[in-house]
C-alpha cells in the first residue's frame, strides 16, 4: 500500500489515503509525542510513552472527538493511526481557538506557550492541553476543529479528610 | 512526575462537560465533503505550510 505525503511535522508522517479521504499518521521512530509540566515556573518538556500516546487519543476523542484510531504499531514500534482529513481554513486565528478552549471549560496555564487545563471539582485528575496553537486547527463551517493536539492527565491529589 | 498511573479513564463528569464543544465539533464534521481530492489535501497542507513559514 502506498500513500502520498502531505507533511512531517515533530511527531508523525502524514500520508493521504485518498479512497476513503483519511489521513494516515505514523509517529516517527521513538517518539510518541510530549507533554510539559510547570518545573521552577518554567515549562519543561517531557518525553510520551507508547501508552501515553494512545491514552492521548482515547481522551481526544472522547472530549472533542476527531481524534486519529489508533489501528496498528509498525515492527519497529511506530503507531500507525487514521483520522478524517478536515476541510477547511488551516490557521483559524489563535483568538478564535483560545476561545474554543474558554469555551471548553479550559483555563489558560500559559496561553503565550499554547499550554491550557481543565480542573474539575472533585475529579482525580486534571486535563492539560498542550501545543493548542492555531495551526493545530482547522476552522470549519464556522466550528474550530482539532486536528493535532496534546492531551494528558495529571493525578490530583486526594484531599485529606 | 509519572502521570497517568491508575487514571486511565476519565470521570463522567469531565466527559459531560465537554459536550457542548463536542457536539459542536460533531456537527461541524458531519458537514464536511464525504469525499476529498489529494489535489485539494495538498492544497490545504502546501497553504499552511506556506502560512508557517511566513510566519516564521
Amino acid at each position: 500500500m502506498r500513500f502520498p505525503k502531505l507533511a512531517e511535522g515533530s511527531e508523525h508522517l502524514v500520508l493521504f489515503d485518498g479512497a476513503t479521504s483519511e489521513v494516515v499518521k505514523i509517529t516517527l521512530p521513538r517518539t510518541y509525542g510530549d507533554y510539559y509540566e510547570i518545573v521552577a515556573d518554567r515549562i519543561s518538556q517531557f518525553d510520551c510513552t507508547p501508552a501515553e500516546y494512545l491514552l492521548r487519543m482515547h481522551w481526544w476523542e472522547e472530549l472533542f472527538s476527531t481524534a486519529p484510531a489508533p489501528i496498528g504499531m509498525t515492527e519497529s514500534g511506530q503507531i500507525v493511526s487514521r483520522q478524517r482529513f478536515i476541510q477547511g481554513d488551516p490557521l483559524p486565528p489563535q483568538e478564535t481557538v483560545d476561545q474554543f478552549l474558554v469555551e471548553a471549560g479550559a483555563v489558560a496555564v500559559r496561553q503565550s506557550c499554547w499550554l491550557w487545563k481543565k480542573v474539575e471539582i472533585d475529579s482525580r485528575v486534571e486535563i492539560w492541553i498542550g501545543d493548542a496553537r492555531s495551526d493545530n486547527f482547522v476552522s470549519a463551517a464556522g466550528e474550530i476543529i482539532p486536528i493535532d493536539i496534546r492531551i494528558w492527565g495529571v493525578p490530583v491529589p486526594a484531599k485529606s479528610q | 512526575m509519572p502521570k497517568f498511573k491508575q487514571e486511565i479513564f476519565l470521570d463522567q463528569q469531565t466527559i459531560r462537560s465537554f459536550a457542548g464543544v463536542r457536539g459542536r465539533v460533531k456537527a461541524a464534521v458531519a458537514k464536511q465533503p464525504r469525499s476529498v481530492s489529494l489535489s485539494e489535501a495538498l492544497a490545504q497542507s502546501q497553504k499552511f505550510r506556506a502560512v508557517i513559514v511566513t510566519a516564521k
